[in-house]
Formats: structure tokens, sequence, C-alpha cells
């Protein structure tokens, strides 16, 4: 019996996924990471959650209903203001929270299920991790929850405390960290057992804009890596750059999920720099209509992209120089204000 | 392992450790005094009143130790990373529980160890390796069987000093109650006699453990009583079962 909305092979009554879980002795480890990679690695569907007080009440409804599905590969970045709900759906996702309804589903299997966050690396926000431990103790004791052997731990706690720049502090206790040292240290943590979903809550909370870049940088190479991320940040600009998709939440509901090229084109308006000082009239309205227009600068829009070839022949042949042509954007800054603005958009 | 043998309770145990060495020490031309002029049991029986006493005391520290432990464990911003990971929230409470009690234990016996052999140096005539072994073996037991409550009210409380000072009070409570007759006879109520009945019959029997050496070291011959043991046994099985439906249905 396939479970309605449930992704495919997960069959209810077995609560088992109907690959191969018992046919070889394989390791945990190797058994999920063999998982079929077109799956979704995080599916959330209908997910409701309302906090109540000790008293029960009318409490908090921090999501009503989100739905969101990453693609395999994707840097997905979740948006929203302050109590939108963001971090609640993450916990969710990782059943460390339970949702009133709905379900979340990890590369296929509910969330529920504990060992399907084998394939998933975790950075907590405002994290805490047990003070005692050194950087590298907490990359080993990160390493056995995950189930790795001691030389693997041991390997990969080098690389990536080389990566995220704390080779030299590793045996310095956590407690003695900055907040940027910590951070780094976290997302090192998080990518130990070399997960196929990064979880990442505020990933450059409290770092420098030299360590933010690198942030961007490792978040890059997990994409080429072929490894799904998930973004949850204020950092707008940060977002912009490093997101292929995003999804805006707000007051627990998503006000629009898409691709960030998408979100951010504003139609076909085009901004020209050059030299357009000879220019005595403005474009001739079938190629193009002028918007705005000064000595080194022109925004114009056109009805089609074919046309910007005319508007380029045209410029020219007025004595124009053209030094670069791009089409107009928002900021992913200003969609964002502007979805919450209106409260709900179209989406 | 590594984290409690850095904490700062680690100076707390080799500090009652020394303290209780050198008041062995210091006592020692007294005690030997003693010793000769009080019959074998009750040497012996004084002997494990001074075990029993040392022994409260590193208690006393595990106690407080062990009652952080989950509340830390649980805490804003420590849960999402130990609930993030590949562990059902049954493992992770048992595998603290047992690390926990393991580590705890590893280190009361090594001390009670150490005192235990220095006094078996003083009063060669007093409580045999074996009594004292057997003695040990007890206090550690209780402490075994008040960590699942601990474990349980740090879940309830979510706080390290709430757990401990109401596991103080049961530990209390579970003391006098086997001796409720005494003072049930005041209020003539069936109501509180029911209650501490069954309080009695559900809190774990600390005094008769310790009582169950009684018989051996103090070299009487009466019959050794089990129930204790095992009753204690279940009310911490019973506070560890609570303790995982507890936790199971939390939202951290």
């Amino acid at each position: 019996m396939q479970m309605l909305g449930a992704p495919n092979g997960y069959n209810r009554t077995s609560r088992k996924y109907s690959l191969t879980f018992f046919e070889a002795p394989r390791s945990r480890v190797t058994y999920y990471k063999s998982m079929t990679s077109s799956v979704a690695p995080l599916r959330a569907d209908s997910i409701s959650k309302t906090y109540r007080g000790v008293l029960g009440g009318k409490g908090i409804q921090a999501l009503k209903g989100v739905s969101l599905e990453l693609k395999p590969g994707e840097i997905f970045g979740l948006l929203g203001p302050n109590g939108a709900g963001k971090t609640t759906l993450v916990k969710v996702a990782l059943d460390i929270l339970s949702a009133d309804s709905g379900q979340c589903w990890l590369f296929g299997l509910p969330a529920k299920n504990a060992r399907t966050r084998l394939r998933v690396g975790y950075l907590p926000e405002n994290h805490r991790f047990p003070p005692r431990l050194t950087g590298r103790g907490l990359l080993q004791l990160t390493g056995r929850l995950h189930g790795m052997a001691d030389d693997q731990i041991n390997r990969r706690a080098d690389e990536l405390l080389e990566r995220v720049g704390m080779s030299r502090w590793a045996g310095t206790r956590i407690t003695k960290y900055s907040k940027g040292m910590a951070q780094r240290v976290g997302i090192a943590q998080a990518l130990i057992h070399d997960p196929d979903l990064v979880i990442l809550d505020e990933p450059t909370d409290g770092i420098d804009p030299v360590g933010r870049a690198e942030v961007g940088e490792i978040i890059r190479e997990l994409k080429s890596a072929g490894k799904t991320a998930l973004l949850n940040s204020h950092a707008l600009a940060e977002i912009e750059q490093i997101c292929d998709r995003v999804a805006i939440l707000h007051k627990g509901e998503v006000l629009r999920v898409g691709d960030v090229s998408e979100m951010t084109a504003i139609g076909l308006q085009y901004v020209l720099t050059g030299s357009f000082g000879v220019l005595t009239s403005d474009p001739p309205p079938e190629v193009a209509v002028a918007l705005e227009k000064s000595d080194e600068r022109l925004v114009v829009r056109v009805s089609s992209e074919d046309k910007l070839d005319q508007l380029t022949d045209w410029l020219r042949s007025r004595g124009a120089s053209i030094r670069s042509l791009t089409q107009r954007k928002h900021t992913l800054e200003e969609v964002f204000m502007e979805m919450i603005d209106k409260g709900k958009g179209p989406g | 392992m590594q984290s409690v043998l850095r904490s700062r309770i680690m100076y707390a145990y080799i500090v009652t450790l020394l303290l209780g060495l050198a008041l062995l020490y210091f006592a020692d031309p007294v005690l030997k005094e003693i010793s000769l002029a009080l019959d074998a049991n009750t040497l012996t029986a004084k002997s494990r009143d001074l075990i029993s006493s040392f022994a409260s005391a590193l208690v006393f520290f595990a106690v407080f130790v062990m009652s952080r432990r989950i509340p830390a464990m649980i805490g804003p911003g420590t849960a999402g990373y130990f609930l993030s990971k590949p562990l059902s929230r049954t493992r992770l409470l048992t595998y603290t529980l047992l690390s926990s009690m393991i580590v705890n234990a590893s280190i009361i016996g090594l001390c009670m160890a150490i005192f235990g052999a220095a006094l078996l140096i003083i009063l060669p005539a007093g409580p045999s390796g074996a009594d004292i072994a057997l003695q040990i073996s007890l206090e550690i037991l209780v402490l075994m069987i008040y960590a699942p409550i601990l474990f349980f009210l740090g879940l309830l409380t979510r706080s390290g000093s709430y757990a401990f000072m109401i596991c103080f009070t049961i530990w209390l409570v579970a003391w006098v109650l086997p001796g409720r007759e005494g003072f049930l006879m005041f209020f003539n109520s069936d109501i509180l006699s029911a209650l501490a009945d069954a309080l009695y019959y559900v809190l774990p029997k600390s005094s008769k453990i310790v009582e169950f050496a009684y018989p051996r070291v103090s070299g009487l011959q009466a019959g050794l009583d089990w129930m204790p043991i095992w009753s204690s046994a279940l009310s911490a099985l019973g506070a560890y079962g609570l303790g995982i439906i507890r936790f199971r249905r939390m939202d951290l």
C-alpha cells in the first residue's frame, strides 16, 4: 500500500523502505548512502506547529501548513523575519520538535526515523556545544555519534579544521573560543561525516567578513560536490549570492518559493553603461523605451531580447559607446521587504 | 570520561579522598586504642559507619554531577546538537545514563577502594577486605538506583538544581519510610497511612540496601534480605521507563 503523499518506495504497512534494507550485511552508513540520489533530500508536507505553554491555551502558531521540497544538489535559502518559523521548520525536519500535523521526509524516509540523519549535517542556531570539549574533541564526538571509525574521524577532522581555519586552536576548549571560532568549528562538525544534506542555521552569525566569504566558499564547494544545503539566514546579500532557490516565510506561512534569479528579475529591463551624452533623442519606441537616461547610464525596457541588438545598433549609429549591458534586477532584500510588507504576495 | 576527568568536580572527589585519608592518618592512634577496647563486632560496625560516612560524601558529589547531566544535554543550543544525530532518543538517553553511571561509579569505587585499603591497614582486626568490598558495592548500587530517578527529574524540571533538590528530598523520605509506623501513630489517618505505604513500595529503599551488608559485616548470621534491592531496582527501572516516555515526547 503506497502511502498517500509519501515519497516513492515508502511502505506504510511495513514502515521500511522497500529497497534492500536487510539484503546484505552492509554498514548502515553504506546503506543510507546507497539510496537513490534523485529523492528529495528534504520534503515537508503541510507542517503545522503551535507552541503551547504548560497549561495549554491558544499558544503561538509557528508553522501553518508549510510545504517545501529541496532538490538534490541545490543550495536552498530559508528567509524570513524573526519568528517567521524558519528554525521551527528545520527542527521539525530533524525531529527535534514534533509537528502537530503534516510530515517531513529526509531522503524519502520519514524524518522520525533517526537513521535518516546519518546523511544530514546540522549547525544549530545559537549552539552551545558540550563545554568541556575541545574543537577536535567536538569533531571526534560528532563523528562517533555518526558511527564513523576513529582513523576516519581523525583524518576528516584534520582536513576540516584546516578548511575552516581552526587547526591552531583545535586543542583549545570550546568555551575559550570567540563566537566566530565556535561557528567555524560548528560548521566543521556539521560536515565531519560527509553528509549529503547540510542544514546550516545562521552559518555566518558572528563571523567576520573574511570568514563569511570562506563560509560562502565552503557552501559552494558542497554544491560542486553534489551535496544539498539548506541555509537559514538573515544575511540576504549572502543568500542571494550563494543560493539557487529560496523560500520566504512569514508568520508561519510560505509566501514565495522560487529561483533567486527569477525572483529578483524585473521583466526585460536592461542597464547600459557607456557614453550617451551624444544622444539627442530617446531610442525609437518600437526598439526600446528609455526609463532613465544620463550621460553615462541608460535604463531601457524592451519588448523582447531580440530588440537588444537593434538597440545597440541604434546607439552606435548615433555615436554612443557601450561599456556594459546587464539585466536590471531587484536585490533579494528588496524582494524580501516587498513580500513582507505585502504580508502575502503572488506566488 | 575525558570531560569528567577535566571537570572541577574531580577536585571535589580528590579533596574528599585526601580528607578521608588525612582523617584516618591523624585518627590512627585513637582508632588503635579504641580497637583494643572494643569487641570485634562493635569495631566492625564502627568501621562500617566510617565507610558509610565517607561514601555519603562521594555519593553526594556524584548525585550533584549527575543531576546536571540531562538539563545540560537538553538545554537551549545543546539539544539541537545531540538530537540531530542519528540516534533515537531512547538510545541517546540510555547511553547518557549508562556512561554517567559507569564513570561516576568507577571514580567513587576507586576512591572508596583507596579509603577501604587504608582502613584495612590501620585496623587489621576490623572488617575484612571482602566485607569492605561488599559495602562499597552496595553504596555504588544505591547511586545506580538513584541515577535514573535523577535523569527523570532532570527531564521533568529541565533544571539541575531542582532535580538535585527533589532527589535529595526523595532520598530523605525513602530513608525515614521504613520506620513509618513510628510517626504514623501520631496522626491516626488511614489516607496518610496508605500514602506512606504506597511511597514505601514505590521509592527506592536506600537505607535497607545498605543494611543488606550488616549481617555479614557485623558478623551476624541473620539471613540476607534481597527484597529491598529488587524493589529498588524496579523503582529505578520505572524511573528509567518514565524518563524514556518523557524524553520521546519532549519538544526541545
